[in-house]
């Protein structure tokens, strides 16, 4: 499977080609498309290859060969990167609703929306590797991108974990440690298999691995458990008194909980009673007959060179479990300002000496040192998605820990993460409604983003476009939800649904369109003979007045059905009011007048002489029209109409002048 | 307020509707199907919950378990349980496909097709809203070019048409009373249509001329009293009609800020009206403490304005439109576009 990884249109001379970063699998390949060209479509790339022209006719754009459509990062959307984003969405907007408080965000607040995500992060790290897991064994290449995925993302709850300890905890005293032992145990490989296997051993201690799972569980402060391994020794039995020595130490070790009670200086005091303790043992030679005992009691003690002895070093997976096994035993009280921190974790990543420093590791000690700007621009270059800086900065910064720094565009740093985040949701196209949210957290550059990528949503389908219309409105986006609904009328018109089309431009108020799809429907009545789509124009109600055109269209169809009931005299009060109001085009006015005709025609009376006068009035107007037509109409073929058109104009004049006579004789008082 | 489950199910849900009961069986369904929209691949999907112990354990979670998909390139559009073992979608290629769902095996099949019944031949529009004409498995669907089309299972092409049904999209669809359908439209018009007679025109034209531009996105029978309708406005208010009274709505309450994708009555307790809304919200009405003015039902009174009606939010944090939500017993689920199902249980109904 070939990915694009970038795009871009060359320079100089070679400005009309295209060049391509291609990924298959590890490899990477830069291509430049001499005789391809590319085209954007949707939010991906649609790319041919132009040498497959047919040879004879060079101009002619026809095409054989493959078109080939591009997309970015395909791969990395899943069912639980999916989950990730939505279920990080709904937390990263309690979080700001929260920081929009007038409080701002308490401390409490942080650190909560911190185990949200750190939990989101484990659920999809779980999932991923369910996934793998679950991928048969024709899809090998699936099958790796996920594991890379879920090494990718446990990584990432790695250095969440610890920021979060390091920074958004308000921890009292002595409780760092503790936290970072939880920190280690959490992301440590889990050991119960280990354990299983030397409790099922018949002889437990000659199990190569029992004193490693020993130090290893006394360097992660589980010592409860170092206690039960230690107890399935045989030399317990046998020698009792040995063991039962460094069962005793281990049972006093002094816990840093946070009680909360102790103070600073209790704690301290307590811990150190029990070390020198442990070095009086140690000194009296308590433990000299098992030396993997002694070994123990000297990391108990606290020394150096004893921590870092071989057996201790590789019953460590990483580094960072070294370094917190060491300052549980040297500095139990350490804070995370303390230079102490560093200083164990650049000796335990020397002892490691984990190939050059990887890179998650120089984002860990960074993380030590307190240097979130390098922690940030570490992970934005080493973590392939935006998610994890994009969150942890945001949580920063409402924390206040990040100063505003200035990026040479001027807007903060975390915004700019975020625009980043949301233009990496949107190469997926169901992803758009969170996109557009991220962007409207980001005040200065997020509206412009938004314009931009609203109108190239594609509108599949009218409840679509209604989505999309209610998230311009949502944020204020006038101009593209006008947009929207021209798009959507057009569409409709072009397919003949000019009812649609009206109920576009009746949501959008666009009075333009309105008018001229008015002037459709007349036309096509003028055509037809009848009208196309009554139910609209019976129901059109008050949203006719959008447009004149339009209010004009309603009030005729209006017409039609009084006549069409026998209601002749309010149809013939709705025709003149209709003239009289202004609403009728000039082009109408014969079409109005000689529907007239049959009214002025009727036996009973319909109109009276005001009425009459009104409609002669137009009658007037149009006539030096007609008869002006009449001079240029010697050269016109169409003569008959013309007569037809004269026919008509003398009919009316007839039928109105002997209407007026018959309405005056009916005004008249009676004699 | 109710205990929920979500489940976080990574395609955006457009439709979710429970499986009909056994006939006669007062064990509440446990299985419902949801669709999805807007996604390369769209997918039906059969849900139990609650799940079988065995998922239960492994999860350690009562989300719903799922059963079995089908997928397809199509966004399912609507959704309706023909019976127990069939299944139809409307999909917005212009087609509807029929599913057939067997509980034994757990597996969904595709069943029959009737492709591109809505739309012109080079360009199909969608189908938007189906409905099962009651007494038979017939299937009524309604497209965005206005038309209405009767399905029959056993037949490959539609079996009626009635190709200029409206004017606009037809929105929503009840099939609830034999030989009857009404269809909503997005100019704000409800038609009904007679079957008996040969339908060229619909027998009538109920309109809601509100002043400012209103479409109708959902109809719904009230399952006591068949003349009641409720209507779903893409404005958020909810219109409630008496079918015997053209004229004018009963009454038309500005409820919500957004759409109303949904609104329907509940099938045995039809005091409690559930809709769901493009702002997130799920909203519960509870018109059990309204006393019913003798024939009238609490719903036409003026209850509502009156603010004698219980309304309860049933996700007030949620910020994504809630495009569906169904009820059979006890429990409510409902689908978002924040690719979540939500399944309320135990509701409290009188």
């Amino acid at each position: 499977k070939i990915e694009l990884a970038g795009l871009c249109p060359g320079w100089g001379k070679k400005k009309n080609r295209w060049i391509m970063a291609l990924q298959e699998g590890t490899q990477f390949y830069i291509r430049q498309m001499r005789t391809m060209r590319a085209v954007w479509k949707d939010f991906g790339v649609v790319v041919y290859d132009t040498k497959n022209k047919s040879r004879d006719d060079k101009s002619a754009k026809v095409y054989s060969g493959a078109i080939v459509e591009l997309q970015w990062e395909s791969s990395k959307w899943n069912s639980a990167t999916r989950k990730l984003v939505n279920q990080s969405y709904v937390h990263f907007v309690r979080l700001q609703e929260a920081a929009a408080g007038p409080n701002g965000a308490q401390a409490d607040v942080l650190v909560k929306c911190s185990r949200h995500f750190r939990a989101i992060l484990h659920e999809c790290v779980l999932e991923l590797k369910k996934i793998a897991t679950a991928t048969d064994g024709d899809a090998e290449a699936d099958r790796e991108s996920y594991v890379y995925q879920c090494e990718l993302f446990s990584m990432m709850e790695l250095i969440w974990h610890l920021c979060e300890i390091l920074y958004l905890e308000v921890l009292p005293v002595g409780c760092l440690i503790q936290q970072l032992l939880e920190w280690v145990r959490w992301h440590s490989t889990p050991y119960e298999q280990l354990q299983h296997d030397i409790i099922s051993a018949p002889c437990p201690e000659e199990h190569e691995h029992f004193w490693h799972l020993v130090y290893k569980l006394s360097l992660q402060g589980s010592i409860r458990e170092a206690r039960d391994v230690l107890r399935l020794h045989s030399f317990a039995h046998n020698s009792p008194k040995v063991f039962e020595s460094m069962d005793e130490l281990l049972a006093k070790m002094p816990m840093m909980y946070s009680s909360g009670m102790a103070s600073k200086a209790e704690l301290l005091r307590s811990w150190q009673e029990w070390r020198g303790e442990c070095c009086r043992r140690r000194d009296r030679g308590d433990f000299m007959l098992v030396p993997e005992l002694q070994l123990l009691c000297q990391v108990l003690c606290g020394e150096e060179d004893a921590l870092l002895d071989k057996s201790i070093v590789e019953s460590c997976d990483e580094w960072y479990e070294l370094m917190v096994g060491q300052l549980l035993f040297t500095s139990p009280l350490v804070l995370s300002t303390d230079y102490d921190v560093v200083a164990t974790a650049e000796k335990c990543l020397g002892v490691f000496d984990a190939g050059g420093g990887a890179v998650r590791d120089k984002i860990l000690l960074s993380a030590l040192q307190g240097d979130i700007m390098n922690l940030i621009t570490l992970c934005s270059a080493s973590i392939s998605n935006w998610w994890f800086v994009a969150h942890l900065t945001t949580i920063f910064h409402h924390s206040g820990i990040l100063l505003a720094s200035q990026l040479e565009y001027g807007f903060k740093l975390s915004e700019f993460l975020i625009l980043e985040y949301a233009s990496s949701i949107m190469s997926h196209p169901s992803l758009w409604p969170i996109a557009l949210d991220y962007l409207s957290y980001c005040p200065t550059q997020g509206r412009h983003y938004q314009s931009m990528y609203v109108e190239r949503i594609p509108l599949t389908s009218e409840r679509k476009a209604i989505k999309v219309l209610r998230a311009c409105n949502q944020y204020q986006l006038k101009e593209e939800a006008k947009t929207v609904c021209r798009v959507m009328a057009m569409r409709a018109y072009r397919s003949g649904r000019l009812g649609v089309a009206l109920s576009w431009s009746l949501r959008s108020k666009d009075a333009a369109f309105a008018a001229s799809l008015a002037e459709k429907y007349f036309d096509s009545y003028q055509s037809l003979g009848e009208f196309m789509d009554l139910d609209l124009l019976d129901h059109l109600g008050s949203a006719m007045l959008l447009s004149n055109k339009l209010a004009f269209l309603g009030k005729y169809r209006e017409f039609h059905r009084l006549y069409g009931n026998g209601e002749f005299v309010a149809a013939g009060q709705l025709l003149v009011q209709l003239l009289v109001s202004n609403i009728v085009p000039m082009k109408f006015w014969m079409t109005i007048l000689t529907d007239a005709l049959p009214l002025l025609e009727l036996e009973s009376q319909v109109f009276n002489t005001e009425q009459t006068y009104a409609l002669a009035h137009f009658l007037r107007q149009l006539s030096p029209i007609a008869s002006q037509s009449l001079d240029h109409a010697a050269a016109e073929q169409d003569t008959s109409s013309q007569d037809g058109n004269n026919n008509k104009v003398s009919l009316l004049w007839l039928a109105l002048v002997r209407n007026l006579s018959r309405a005056m004789l009916e005004a008249a008082p009676s004699l | 307020m109710a205990e929920w489950v979500v489940k976080y199910v990574g395609h955006k849900v457009s439709k979710v509707r429970w499986r009909p009961q056994l006939a006669g069986s007062i064990d509440p369904s446990d299985i419902f199907a949801s669709g999805s929209w807007d996604d390369v691949v769209n997918r039906v999907c059969i849900w139990r919950f609650p799940a079988t112990a065995k998922a239960a354990d492994e999860e350690g979670l009562n989300e719903p378990e799922l059963v079995c998909a089908q997928t397809g390139p199509a966004d399912i559009m609507d959704l309706v349980f023909l019976n127990r073992d069939h299944l139809a979608c409307a999909l917005s290629d212009g087609s509807v496909a029929v599913f057939s769902y067997k509980e034994a095996a757990g597996t969904l099949s595709h069943v029959r097709d009737w492709k591109k019944v809505h739309g012109q031949k080079d360009l199909p529009s969608p189908c938007t809203s189906l409905g099962v004409l009651a007494g038979s498995a017939n299937v009524v669907s309604g497209g965005e070019d206005g038309r209405l089309n009767i399905l029959r299972l056993d037949d490959q092409r539609p079996y009626a048409t009635i190709a200029t049904a409206d004017s606009s999209t037809i929105t929503g669809l009840d099939c609830s009373i034999p030989s009857e359908v009404l269809a909503s439209s997005s100019n704000g018009m409800l038609k009904v249509w007679d079957l008996r007679k040969p339908p060229s025109k619909p027998a009538r034209i109920l309109a809601i001329e509100s002043g400012d531009y209103t479409s109708i996105n959902g109809v719904s029978r009230h399952p006591n009293q068949p003349n009641l309708v409720v209507l779903g406005c893409c404005d958020g208010s909810l219109c409630f009609w008496d079918l015997r009274q053209e004229k004018m709505p009963a009454s038309l309450c500005h409820a919500h800020t957004l759409d109303v994708w949904e609104a329907k009555f509940h099938r045995s307790y039809p005091d409690q009206l559930f809709t769901c809304c493009q702002d997130g919200s799920l909203w519960h009405w509870d018109a059990s403490s309204v006393e019913g003015s003798g024939q009238r039902s609490s719903w036409l009174s003026g209850a509502i304005a009156c603010g004698k009606v219980d309304i309860v939010n049933h996700l007030p944090h949620n910020t994504l439109s809630v495009n569906s939500c169904d009820i059979e017993s006890r429990h409510l689920v409902c689908g978002t576009d924040g690719e979540a199902i939500f399944v309320i249980m135990d509701l409290n109904l009188n």
